[in-house]
């Protein structure tokens, strides 16, 4: 067990709030010097129902889920097998129980976890106004250490909207909670914080994909809600408006992706946000896009599909449709995010490629990155070329001129003389619409050379190089990722050199630059969440893995973990 | 336009503004036709067109001279005074046919310089001082080219039996 | 007179390839004719289409033009206002493209009210693709791909714009292209969506429709601004009226709104202090 990190699970029914149990937990540590994240499940309910929170901690920016929890705040049996999967336990656990709560699950009880009963009810009663929730946050910031004044502010900063009386009642409530026995034993090492010296930011993948988008200068957004995409949107919404710019809530994904094509014709860096069903949906538009040559960003919160899937689990199973799915030869971009930090960058580079490349930048985010929340360092504020390119002077304007960079200068409407029709239909340099010959094959090549001939520099992928020549290859991308950076920590704990690339730019790929951090003979294993194998056939397809390569996929609801992926690849080298 | 639809023309200068415009329109109109049949590769048709096109050209030259520097009033398209009743507009570009005979497309350039004929001819035999002097003059122009296109006529090549039929199928071009 | 801009100023070099005898040539001469009126800069026009034979119409215009996809020309149109308010934008289609794929966007643009024209050139058929029935096309038109005629009910613009809630609806006639400068001036004038049904006959596809100027006639004398006396209207007129039947100034959606804040100030809101 990594003894650097520390995971906690809460999960709770019918109003519980274990998800505000966790909210607050994850601010009060943050405030207490930890970084951390957070994942949530629950039943098909849209209140009341099961509801399970999962935290990992670490005194260093941490985004992966831990192999096994190291406590489980359990405030009430109902429908708990649901989630044994997804927190996995074992005997290291603490699992800290309403003593009231009836009998112990039989699955729960098989694995024979530290077990700590409390007595709710008692406590309660001697607490009017206190809940399970927020005694057991007590039980577990005494054991943690927390200290009141960083409770008291997380406390204020979850509920400080239902007003002081309420924040005031559960902060009682918590104090009560820190007062009750703690078990004497628990075999969980807290990791020391460490002293804060960076601005730290609280936030969600989604928000953060939101506020990539705005660095990026996105300025409209069209939206159709669609889980677990649904958060991005909302938060751009009143924040785009403060920003000049504002939101359209659309009648569909037809709409929505169209409606970005119109205001970023117009001039308007623009983009919408969606998931796997609404991305099939939109793919007539984004093939219009790129023929039309009109800028565009969609990102893409993976969800378990296919068809209506799982819509509130993780998985990269969109891949494929992100890479082939146009009809024709439609060249353009796919990226793809690693974790909540690393969202705020892709997304702004995506949006800035397309604006410059006048293409469709598709971003590949999914459920674990989007509806996770996480401590982070502040990102550093990075100022990107984004601008698009436009003619000097309108005389004799083309719209789709061949250029040497294959960029071609886009007219902003309100510009005198160069007006233009932008078309779907294949199209001569001016932009008339042609079926001649000549015009396809300079047309297609002006749009594949635009991509494939731009120098996109060290952004295409995040490198652990341990050694040139290592025992081992890992390679993955997305949420993936972070397990497999830890898997690596744990193969190279018994004595293992390994590598590791995660892909951040999809397509075009870099085959070159891939190739020459893949020495002949080392064993390369693809690390996916889906069954396909998506990555890998991508991958093999572009000839840019060696045949023996292998590939570790398996298709969502649970995240990959770090020790199944180091015993999947370990065997064979 | 038939002979008792009530004309609204009570100055000269609203005359020649009514003049230019239609002329306007129907340079508009054959520039159109030409054009359009040019690109459905009908050279007779086009042949017609262009001669009425250059005929009237060089009514609206004779027109513009008349009016000289005068500050004419603007009149919007549904003012047009010249309108015919069963068929508003005197934009026949419904009555063309991508294999019209050069003999139709004579009948099209006719129809409508026939009814600025009827309107110069109602206003120069109404009582409105001055515009009544003004289309009585005008209405001899209109004569002399109403001659010009009967010239037309006499060389359009005879009508051959069977034209006007495509064996092709129709396109789907999109 | 001749420093305005001419209604031939508005078109493009780009040479229709609509049959002669289309309806469609009667669009473009009354819409050069309404932009010339009111002589809005050619380079402040967004012309927006779909697929179909109307929808060629962007490229004939000397504007700034958008072909998109069939059906989504409203959408795109929708979005090219919403970032570019001072823009004037037009949207056409025909009717395949307007009531059938399209139909949606249809709905919601009308109940969305942002200030744009859009015109559908309605020819009962759809040309393009060789002719078959439209959603406004009678149900005992034989087709091949409908043999006993579509048996279906037509679908009824006006009434459906005025149901999902358009403040300017209005039917035209390519045959009177006077009659529609006019109507095109007003709803281009109109502060809000504009809707304009225009009877444009198709001559290959259904050469019937060569005597529609014999049916067509003024239908609606002057628009109403009464909501319940246009629904009247409408479903009383045979479908072959002319003219502006419902006019009212409605809440226009837009985006307009100041800049407060920046981008350092947004990032600030995750702080943790």
């Amino acid at each position: 067990m990594d003894k650097s990190t520390l995971s906690i699970a809460v999960t709770g029914a019918g109003g519980s709030g274990a998800v505000t149990t966790g909210l607050i937990l994850l601010e009060a540590m943050a405030r207490q010097g930890y970084y951390g994240i957070m994942n949530r499940s629950s039943g098909p309910q849209i209140r009341g129902g099961e509801s399970a929170v999962m935290l990992h901690f670490s005194n260093r920016e941490i985004h992966h889920v831990p192999d096994s929890y190291d406590f489980l705040l359990a405030m009430d049996w109902f429908n708990i097998e649901r989630f044994i999967d997804e927190i996995p336990l074992t005997t290291d656990t603490l699992l800290i129980y309403d003593k009231n709560a009836g009998q112990i699950p039989v699955a729960i009880d098989a694995i024979g976890a530290g077990m700590f009963a409390v007595d709710f009810k008692s406590v309660i009663k001697e607490n009017p106004g206190s809940r399970a929730n927020m005694l057991g946050l007590g039980i577990l910031a005494n054991i943690l250490q927390l200290k009141t004044e960083n409770i008291r502010k997380a406390l204020q900063k979850t509920l400080g909207r239902k007003g002081d009386a309420v924040v005031d009642t559960n902060f009682k409530a918590v104090q009560a909670g820190m007062l009750l026995p703690i078990p004497a034993v628990h075999t969980a090492h807290i990791p020391a914080p460490l002293p804060i010296i960076s601005n730290r930011w609280n936030i969600s993948g989604n928000e953060a994909c939101g506020l990539g988008a705005l660095s990026g200068g996105v300025r409209f957004v069209a939206a159709y809600p669609i889980t677990p995409a649904t958060e991005i949107l909302e938060w751009l919404a009143p924040r785009l408006e403060k920003l000049g710019g504002g939101l359209l809530q659309a009648e569909d994904e037809l709409a929505s992706v169209n409606m970005i094509i119109g205001a970023s014709f117009g001039g308007v860096a623009a983009l919408t946000a969606t998931s796997g069903p609404g991305l099939s949906l939109m793919m007539e538009g984004l093939g219009l896009a790129v023929t039309s040559e009109t800028p565009i960003t969609v990102i893409n919160v993976m969800r378990g599909g296919p068809s209506t899937g799982i819509p509130t689990k993780s998985e990269q199973a969109d891949l494929n449709i992100a890479l082939y799915g146009f009809h024709g030869d439609a060249p353009h971009l796919v990226l793809a995010p690693m974790n909540i930090s690393d969202a705020v960058f892709t997304t702004q580079w995506a949006v800035c490629l397309a604006e410059q490349l006048q293409t469709v930048a598709l971003v590949l985010s999914d459920q674990s990155i989007g509806q996770s929340r996480a401590i982070i360092d502040q990102p550093p504020a990075l100022t990107l070329p984004c601008t698009r390119k436009t003619p000097d002077n309108t005389e004799n304007y083309k719209r789709y001129q061949l250029t040497d960079d294959g960029v071609s200068p886009m007219a902003i409407p309100g510009t005198v003389h160069g007006m233009y029709t932008a078309d779907g239909l294949e199209h001569n340099s001016s932009g008339t619409p042609s079926s001649m010959n000549d015009d396809h094959q300079l047309q297609m090549q002006k749009r594949f050379d635009k991509i494939h001939g731009y120098d996109f520099g060290e952004h295409w992928a995040r490198l652990d190089v341990q050694n040139e020549q290592p025992d081992m290859i890992l390679l993955s991308w997305g949420s993936t990722s972070n397990m497999v950076l830890e898997a690596a920590n744990l193969l190279r704990a018994k004595g293992l050199v390994v590598n590791v690339i995660l892909l951040r730019l999809l397509m075009p790929l870099q085959k070159e630059a891939l190739q020459r951090l893949l020495p002949e003979g080392v064993k390369l294993w693809v690390v996916e969440q889906n069954h396909a194998g998506q990555l890998f056939n991508y991958l093999q397809a572009c000839q840019a893995i060696p045949r023996y390569a292998s590939v570790y996929a398996r298709p969502g609801p649970l995240p990959m973990r770090a020790a199944e992926i180091a015993a999947a690849v370990e065997d064979t080298k | 336009m038939s002979e008792e639809s009530v004309l609204k023309v009570e100055n000269v200068p609203y005359f020649l503004a009514q003049m230019h415009a239609m002329k306007c329109e129907s340079e508009d109109r054959l520039r159109d036709l030409r054009d359009c049949l040019a690109q459905h590769h009908n050279p007779g048709a086009v042949a017609v067109f262009e001669q009425g096109l250059d005929l009237i050209q060089q009514s609206i030259k004779a027109i513009e001279e008349e009016i000289g520097d005068q500050l004419l009033p603007h009149i919007p398209p549904w003012e047009y005074q010249w309108h015919c009743e069963d068929q508003p507009d005197c934009l026949c570009m419904e009555n063309a046919h991508y294999l019209m005979t050069p003999q139709q497309a004579y009948q099209l350039t006719l129809f409508n310089e026939q009814r600025s004929l009827l309107f110069c001819r109602q206003l120069a035999d109404s009582e409105i001082s001055g515009v009544s002097q003004m289309a009585a003059c005008w209405l001899i122009k209109e004569q002399q080219l109403q001659q010009q296109l009967e010239l037309i006529s006499e060389k359009l090549p005879p009508e051959s039996e069977g034209a006007g039929e495509d064996f092709d199928p129709p396109n789907m071009p999109e | 007179m001749t420093s305005m801009v001419k209604p031939k100023d508005y078109k493009s070099d780009i040479q229709p390839v609509w049959c002669p005898g289309c309806g469609h040539f009667a669009v473009l001469s009354a819409l050069t004719k309404a932009l010339a009126y009111l002589q809005i800069p050619k380079h402040q026009v967004g012309f927006v289409s779909g697929i179909g034979c109307s929808s060629r119409i962007p490229a004939y215009v000397d504007s700034y033009g958008f072909h998109g996809v069939h059906g989504r020309g409203l959408a795109v149109a929708s979005g090219l206002k919403a970032a570019r308010p001072e823009l004037t934008v037009v949207a056409a289609g025909g009717d395949g493209d307007g009531y059938s794929i399209g139909g949606n966007h249809f709905l919601h643009a009308c109940r969305r009210n942002m200030d744009m024209l859009y015109i559908v050139m309605d020819n009962q058929v759809y040309g393009m693709t060789k002719g078959q029935a439209s959603p406004t096309t009678e149900p005992d038109w034989v087709s091949k791909l409908t043999p006993h005629g579509s048996g279906v009910r037509p679908f009824q613009p006006l009434a459906i714009a005025l149901a999902s809630g358009a403040g300017f609806i209005a039917r035209a006639f390519s045959g009177d292209p006077s009659g529609m400068s006019k109507i095109l001036v007003e709803a281009i004038r109109h502060k809000g969506f504009a809707f304009i049904e225009v009877l444009s006959p198709c001559k290959t596809f259904r050469p019937e429709q060569m005597e529609w100027k014999k049916i067509v006639h003024q239908g609606f004398e002057h628009a109403v601004d009464d909501p319940i006396k246009a629904a009247s209207l409408i479903h009383a007129d045979d479908g072959w009226g002319q003219g502006i039947v419902y006019q009212r100034q409605l809440p226009v959606w837009e985006i307009n709104y100041p800049v407060t804040t920046d981008l350092t100030q947004l990032a600030d809101e995750f702080s943790i202090r």
